[in-house]
Formats: structure tokens, C-alpha cells, sequence
């Protein structure tokens, strides 16, 4: 009996470091997922931020170097918040959840963050698990 | 056979159905246009408006003054049209009733300037991957028509003319492989005593051989010329970039339109800053890396360039590619408002000058535009990147508090990369001799992102805007004086500005970020009128008339940085839709 609560206090916080140890190198989004992302960018994003997503002119770059620097420490979850209150600018939140975090899988594929099998999720609890780092852990 | 031989002669009218244009769809009756000539582009017509700012010394200015002080607020839309997607910064060209306009990602549109009916329109397909090799392919700001043809340059590096009566492609001339060089064409060209003249962003993989500009024979296309921005080992100015690697020497476009001065034979380009921007990571703070954020004199027959004036070294992404505003005038800065005055001036002084707000500073230059000497500078908006300037050699001597040493360091700059003063245009209007000019109150806080350069990172640096200390509202428009340097009045609001026409009805006209569309009285800024377009005013406004009858046009759409802008004013909220608005007076 003792020798099961303990695997399974082992499982729990050995799920909970795995959970907390996720990044964006982890492939958290795919690549369908990111096309239809890059739709979504640049019927609402590109007219600022680039169809290359970029910046410049005065809009910061919304994927690259610049952007990971601008992100890194944060979550998905504190990303999408972001996004949602602020953009697009004068019509802040009116995309729907899904569209918003396909517009972010895009903004990860553009900067090189891998992809992998499964969409980026809309849960909040679950992006709250995604890490923006600038380096692979 | 010379264009300037041509007889006038007049276009025939064809069918349509009977010889479809390439990638047109041709929809009424083709319309009777007039070859465009040199001399017509020297002194166009009042009715018309035949390149980007109307006139070769980029006034913006139309003389028509049917549309006054007195009777503006009764203005009228006459007709609207929807504009293709993409980012919208259009100028529309007006010729014998006939509206150009060049929507977004190469498609070219002939409408009926009076009813807003299609006449024609052509799609040039644009490479499926061009988002892969440009940050913003889609936006075109302004063509160029000469003898009977529609000139622009495309997303994939060519200068092509199309028919103007059929909108069929006549010609086109590669300038680069947009994969290898990529340069960007978000503006078109202007037409030069025969010659196309352009310049084009030139994003970091080009290196310096995308940092161009070309002349093409305005009736073939054969290119005559081109002159890169950045010199190559050996030329003048090379040993301005220090110990830079020679693919690290980039990015120094020429994003804008130029003017051109037909007498002295001299074409004038503004250009950017470098990629990164922060000069810490290529050879150090002290180094010029000519030709960035200069002014460029080229002789429009070599491209040699004749003289250049930088105006600051640039650690920020504060370009100066913006409209050089040529006008002959009275030179007589008021020390009282101007800051930098050359001592060499004279009392009542007239000079052929160079001026204008040409970069994101917000500082107003003026230059002798035969010689390139300094005449006087003064700051509009808040800045600080600039502390001195010599009045004596013109010599810019840059905010040591606002440079940096390292990656991570923040710094409190004024203005920010959207400006000051940006891509809308302002105009010049001889009735006053004064510039009437859109600038934004927008500082910030920029770091650069690493201690070098950082490989796809375009400028190396993160921005955070916020409005002007001490200041409420965002956008403005500037009223100064071009031989006194005085500030005549200034108009001010919340939501930011966007370009300005000015016409001789002594009327300004200008839109802004919260999609309204204003006109303003020249003399005092007061405002006389003002519609709700719905999205912000991003294309360039312009006055025209047809048989008789003057018209005000406007556009509207996403343009760069603008809905960014609009970030610091939260409680403007617009659509982003994208339309021509024609407005006129009521016929009784």
C-alpha cells in the first residue's frame, strides 16, 4: 500500500514538473493549426505589424527575435490576455478564443518555435503551462 | 520617336469585349486620355493630379478653389468605392476625369473619377511567398503616369507600364530577384524628365546591392541607372561603416518618393536607418554609416549623387526617407523660435531650398537644395535624440543620453519609431509660403534586445510607446512658416493624424486614426468641416475637377503603424475597412 501512494505521489509531481517545465520549444501547436493562424494575421494583424510580421513603422514585431525578447518569461496564457484586451487595436477582443490562439500558433511557427501533433489549446490553465523562452531548455 | 515630339493626339476608344486586357477586366467604355507629357508634369493642369504629391516638388498642393472657406461645410459624398485588402496607403492619380488608384498587392484600378464606375482593372499576381521575404508586400502608395501609360513598381521587383486606356501590361523590367535581393516596393516611382525614377526598402538579406535606386526609360522600361545607398570598399563614404562586415552594411532604404528639381537636373531622395538600428553592434556610436538617415542629391542623367546631407546617426529607427518639400523663398529664420541657424545667411536672403519635416524626428530642415548646405532646423514635436545642431556646418550631434552600450539598456526616447513625423505626407501652399504637417506626440522606451547583432532581428531593438510627457493629445498638425520657421498655429487631438492636401481654396485637408476626415481653414486651423469615414484616413488625400466641378478624395484602411498609434489612444475605436470616398458641393 505504501509502496502505491507512493508512485502515485511520485506520478503527481513528476506530471507537475513535466507540465511546468513545458515551453514553446515543445511543439505546442501544428502546422494546420498555424496555417490557418496566418490567415487570421493577415486579415487582422498584418496591417501593423507586417505580413512578415516584423513591425516597423512604429508597430512592434509580432513574431522573431524582437518579439521573444519582448515575451520571454511570460506564458501563452499572459500572451493571449494580451492579445485579447489590446488587439486589434479599437476592436479588442473581437475575435472568438480559437481564432485568436491560431493567430498565435502563427506567430510561433514564424519564429522558428518547432511545431508538433496537437492544435495550441484555448484553455487558459493549459497556456498558463506554456513558457516563452528565447533559448531550448 | 521622343515623347516630347509626340503630337497631342488622343487616345481611341476601344471595345472592351472585342481585345481584353492581360489580367484585366475591363467593365465600360474606355475613356480619351491624353498622353502625358514632361511639360504637363512640370505644370499640370489644375484640374488633374498626376503623381504622388501633384507636382515634382512634392507641395501636395492643388490650386482649385471652387471648394472654399466659406462653402466647405456644405460638401457632399458623391461616390464610394471599396478597395482591395492589404495595407492601404493609396494616392490616386487624376487625368482627363479618369481616377487611378493603386490598391494594395499590385492591383491597379481605372474608375470613372465623377461616378466611381470601373473602367478597368488589373490584378498582377504576387508571389504566393512574398510574406516569406517582406515585412509588409502588400501596400503601394502611389504610380506614375507618362505618354499613355500607368507606371509602378511591383511586390516582385519589377517597374512595369500598363496601357491606360486598357489597363493591359505593356511592358515590364526586372529590378531584382525579390528572393535573392528583396527589395521592397511599398512606394512607386515619380517621372523624371523622361525617366522613371524609384527607390525601395531593402531588407536585411539584400544586403547592400537591394539598396537601390534606378532610372528606367520612361517609355521602354530599359533601365538607365542605379546607385546604391551604401558605398562599396573603396567608394566615398565606405570607411564611414568602420570595421563593419560587409554583410552587416545594409538596409539603408529609400522607402519614400523622391522630388526632382528639373533645372538643376537633381532628383532628392531621403533615406533609412540601418539594420539593427543601434550602432553599439555594427563599429561603434561614432561612426556616420553614410548614406543612412540622409538626403540624397542625385544628377537625374548619371544617378551620381551630387551632394548629402545626414541628418542624424540612428540608433532607433528614426528614417528619413519623407517628402523634401522644394520651394524658391525669402530665407529668414527667426532666432526666437528656431533653434539652428546657419551664420553665413543674410538678411532677406532668397535661396532655392530643400525642406520640410524628413524624418521621424520631427525636425523641420532646411537646406540649399543646389549645394546641400545647411540653412536652419527646429524641433516641432518633443524630441531629444537630437541635442545640437552647428548652424555653420550643418554638423548633427546626437543625445549621448539616448545612445546605447549594450543589450538590455533602456532608454527614454523622443520620438519613437512611428514618429513625429512618418509616411503622411504634409503640404505646402504658395498662398501662405507655409508647411502644414501631420505629427504625432509619441516617446517611448527602447532597449536593444542583445549586446550584437541578432540574426533575423530587423532593428535589434523593442519599443514601448506612450504619449509625450506633458502632453493629452496625440496627433497634430503643425502650421510653420518656410522662410520665418515660425510656428503659425497648431491643431491638435487625441486620435493621430494622417496626410495632408492643401488647396487653393485656402482650405487644409487632412484624415486621421479615428477614421474623420477634416478640413481646416489655412490661416488660423480652425476647423470648418469634418466627416466620419468609419477607419482610419490612411490614404493620401487629393483634390482634382472635371468638367468644371472640383472633387476632394480621401481613402481609408489599415496603414502601417497606424492601428499601433491607436494603441495609446484606447478609446478610438474603428474599423479597418478599406474605400474611396469622393466628396463635392451640392449642385445648387
Amino acid at each position: 500500500m505504501k509502496y502505491k501512494i507512493a508512485l502515485a505521489l511520485w506520478l503527481v509531481v513528476a506530471f507537475g514538473v513535466a507540465q511546468s517545465k513545458r515551453t514553446v520549444w515543445d511543439g505546442v501547436y501544428s502546422t494546420a493549426q498555424a496555417k490557418r493562424g496566418a490567415e487570421i494575421f493577415k486579415s487582422q494583424c498584418s496591417a501593423c505589424h507586417g505580413e512578415g510580421m516584423t513591425g516597423g513603422g512604429g508597430a512592434p514585431a509580432a513574431a522573431g527575435p524582437e518579439f521573444v525578447f519582448n515575451w520571454k518569461g511570460k506564458s501563452i496564457a499572459e500572451l493571449l490576455e494580451y492579445v485579447k484586451a489590446n488587439m486589434p487595436p479599437g476592436n479588442a477582443g473581437s475575435l472568438s478564443d480559437q481564432k485568436y490562439v491560431d493567430a498565435i500558433s502563427a506567430m510561433l511557427q514564424t519564429s522558428e518555435f518547432p511545431a508538433g501533433a496537437k492544435d495550441l489549446p484555448t484553455d487558459a490553465a493549459e497556456l498558463a503551462n506554456l513558457q516563452i523562452t528565447q533559448t531550448k531548455p | 520617336m521622343k515623347i516630347k515630339h509626340f503630337l497631342p493626339w488622343v487616345l481611341a476608344a476601344v471595345s472592351a469585349i472585342a481585345q481584353p486586357a492581360q489580367n484585366a477586366a475591363p467593365a465600360v467604355a474606355a475613356p480619351k486620355l491624353t498622353p502625358v507629357t514632361n511639360d504637363m508634369l512640370a505644370k499640370p493642369d489644375p484640374a488633374d493630379w498626376l503623381m504622388w504629391r501633384r507636382t515634382l516638388d512634392s507641395w501636395g498642393y492643388s490650386p482649385l478653389n471652387q471648394i472654399n472657406k466659406s462653402n466647405v461645410k456644405n460638401l457632399r459624398m458623391v461616390w464610394t468605392r471599396g478597395i482591395g485588402p492589404g495595407v492601404q496607403e493609396g494616392t490616386p492619380l487624376v487625368h482627363n476625369g479618369v481616377l487611378f488608384f493603386p490598391n494594395p498587392s499590385d492591383f491597379i484600378q481605372a474608375i470613372n473619377a465623377t461616378t466611381g464606375d470601373l473602367i478597368w482593372e488589373y490584378h498582377r499576381p504576387v508571389p504566393e511567398d512574398a510574406g516569406k521575404y517582406f515585412p509588409t508586400p502588400s501596400a503601394n502608395r502611389n504610380i506614375a503616369i507618362f505618354g499613355d501609360k500607368i507606371i509602378d513598381t511591383s511586390v516582385d521587383d519589377f517597374v512595369f507600364g500598363l496601357d491606360a486606356v486598357s489597363g493591359k501590361l505593356s511592358w515590364q523590367t526586372r529590378i531584382a530577384d525579390y528572393r535573392e535581393l528583396s527589395a521592397q516596393e511599398t512606394s512607386g516611382p515619380i517621372i523624371a524628365n523622361g525617366k522613371i525614377i524609384s527607390g525601395r526598402g531593402c531588407e536585411p538579406r539584400g544586403e547592400a546591392d537591394a539598396c537601390v535606386i534606378t532610372a528606367h526609360d520612361a517609355v521602354t522600361g530599359k533601365e538607365l541607372w542605379r546607385t546604391r545607398t551604401i558605398p562599396r570598399p573603396g567608394e566615398p563614404g565606405a570607411e564611414t561603416w568602420g570595421d563593419t562586415p560587409l554583410a552587416l552594411r545594409r538596409h539603408v532604404g529609400t522607402w519614400m518618393v523622391p522630388s526632382y528639381d528639373a533645372e538643376l537636373n537633381l532628383i532628392y531622395f531621403g533615406t533609412s536607418v540601418t539594420s539593427p538600428a543601434p550602432k553599439f553592434q555594427l563599429a561603434g556610436n561614432d561612426k556616420k554609416y553614410l548614406y543612412h538617415n540622409s538626403t540624397l542629391a542625385l544628377n537625374a542623367d548619371t544617378g551620381k549623387i551630387v551632394w548629402y546631407y545626414q541628418h542624424i546617426v540612428d540608433h532607433w529607427d528614426l528614417d528619413h526617407p519623407f517628402e523634401r518639400i522644394l520651394v524658391d523663398t525669402v530665407v529668414a529664420p527667426d532666432p526666437k523660435e528656431v533653434s539652428w541657424i546657419n551664420p553665413r545667411l543674410r538678411p532677406g536672403e532668397r535661396r532655392k531650398v530643400l525642406t520640410g519635416i524628413p524624418g521621424k524626428t520631427g525636425i523641420v530642415y532646411t537646406l540649399d537644395r543646389a549645394t546641400g548646405e545647411f540653412l536652419w532646423a527646429r524641433p516641432t514635436t518633443p524630441q531629444n535624440v537630437v541635442s545640437k545642431i552647428d548652424g555653420a556646418t550643418g554638423e548633427v550631434t546626437v543625445n549621448p543620453e539616448t545612445t546605447f552600450e549594450r543589450g538590455g539598456q533602456e532608454r527614454f526616447v523622443c520620438p519613437v519609431s512611428g514618429g513625429g513625423k512618418n509616411w503622411p505626407a504634409g503640404s505646402y501652399s504658395p498662398t501662405t509660403n507655409a508647411m502644414y504637417m501631420p505629427l504625432q506626440n509619441i516617446c517611448g522606451t527602447v532597449t536593444p534586445i542583445a549586446d550584437k547583432v541578432v540574426a533575423n532581428s530587423l532593428y535589434g531593438i523593442t519599443i514601448k510607446p506612450s504619449i509625450s510627457p506633458g502632453m493629452t493629445n496625440v496627433g497634430t498638425i503643425h502650421a510653420i512658416a518656410v522662410d520665418t520657421g515660425k510656428l503659425l498655429w497648431k491643431y491638435e487631438q487625441r486620435a493621430v493624424t494622417y496626410s495632408v492636401v492643401a488647396t487653393g481654396g485656402g482650405l487644409i485637408f487632412f484624415g486621421d486614426g479615428a477614421g474623420h476626415f477634416h478640413a481646416l481653414d489655412q490661416d488660423t486651423g480652425k476647423e470648418l468641416w469634418q466627416v466620419n469615414l468609419g477607419s482610419p484616413v490612411s490614404g493620401y488625400p487629393i483634390a482634382f475637377s472635371v468638367n468644371g466641378k472640383q472633387y476632394i478624395a480621401a481613402s481609408t484602411g489599415g496603414g502601417l503603424g497606424g492601428a499601433r498609434a491607436n494603441a495609446i489612444t484606447p478609446e478610438v475605436k474603428v474599423s479597418l475597412n478599406s474605400a474611396i470616398y469622393v466628396f463635392a458641393l451640392p449642385e445648387n
